[in-house]
């Protein structure tokens, strides 16, 4: 009971999460948007980058969620069947990304070996896998006409964002989380 | 002393256990921890080293002069550095961005060293380094 409340509680954490930086993305860069759904700086790939390689599944399921509702409530045409299929592409993609990065380009699950020049290349792998199935969903589906366009402005947008947003956190752990054994290894030398 | 061991080795059968128990909930938490660690190490400044730093520095004052500095005269701003050593680093420090070239108007083999946008924000980020050492 514990573990399954635990799993929801993940689920829901990121779903919010995922949300408000959605949210934050549309209010902070609504003159970058491209057209429905693709902007030129995404900030919640980035976080969701972060959800899926920590939490994995519930990660994913987190972000389906979000997507979901963000667009049954206005992003894409508020039909349940659009909205449920755009969440489970937001939630699969990832996983799909994630996958290619531990099978073909071996990343470890556990990311131990995960060095910020794997980042970048995750973060690549993930906004081209993501982008790909995002917008070949769009196409069947004829919200969108230019595919290959679209394609390369969301892998663009959901890349930026990315990087944006581990520089960021690069910064808060700069200023509120020092390495300590950085600081260790300095007053040592 | 065997109680000590006893207890030593009842205390690691424990924290196994601890970890085989929840296996998943530290896997999140180590998988978070080994992120965090990749987002610490992102590149920010490209990498100067020690003669490439001096040099800089050097140049640095030369600027703040308002002294135009050629290539030629740079190669041997470093007394205990080789002029071909400075040269190299020279060349490393514009493929980094922390210097540009400006050539001389009236006479194009001149070229003199100018600073960039990057070395400004190198300076800028010194200064704030000092400023906070000295608080």
């Amino acid at each position: 009971m514990t573990v399954l409340l635990q799993k929801l509680g993940v689920i829901a954490a990121t779903a919010v999460a995922y949300l408000f930086f959605c949210r934050l993305n549309a209010w902070l860069f609504s003159l970058l948007n491209y057209s429905q759904g693709v902007d030129w700086i995404f900030l919640p790939s980035g976080l969701r980058l972060a959800f899926i390689l920590v939490f994995v599944d519930l990660g994913a399921i987190g972000v389906c969620l979000a997507t979901t509702l963000l667009a049954f409530y206005g992003q894409v045409e508020a039909n349940l069947f659009t909205c449920i299929g755009t969440g489970i592409v937001s939630g699969v993609a990832p996983l799909l990304a994630r996958k290619v990065c531990i099978q073909r380009l071996g990343l470890d699950a556990s990311l131990h070996n995960i060095t910020s020049r794997a980042l970048f290349v995750t973060s690549a792998v993930f906004a081209v896998v993501s982008a790909s199935l995002h917008q070949t969903w769009y196409f069947w589906l004829g919200i969108t006409n230019n595919l290959f366009g679209s394609i390369l402005v969301m892998t663009v947008g959901d890349f930026l964002g990315t990087v944006v947003l581990l520089y960021v956190a690069k910064m808060i752990l700069a200023v509120f989380l020092p390495d300590s054994s950085e600081e260790a290894g300095r007053t040592s030398r | 002393m065997n109680d000590v061991v006893g207890g030593h080795c009842c205390q690691v059968a424990y924290n196994l256990r601890f970890f085989s128990l929840n296996r998943k909930h530290l896997m999140s938490y180590l998988k978070f921890l080994n992120l965090v660690k990749a987002i610490r190490t992102l590149p920010s400044f490209p990498g100067i080293d020690p003669v490439e730093e001096q040099l800089l520095n050097h140049l640095a004052v030369q600027w703040s002069k308002g002294t135009l500095v050629s290539v030629v005269e740079t190669m041997n701003i470093l007394t205990d550095q080789s002029p071909s050593t400075v040269h190299r680093r020279i060349k490393s420090l514009r493929k980094k961005g922390y210097i540009g070239f400006q050539e001389n108007a009236e006479d194009n083999r001149v070229k003199y060293i100018v600073p960039t946008a990057l070395s400004t924000k190198y300076f800028k980020k010194m200064e704030e380094c000092l400023v906070a050492a000295l608080r």
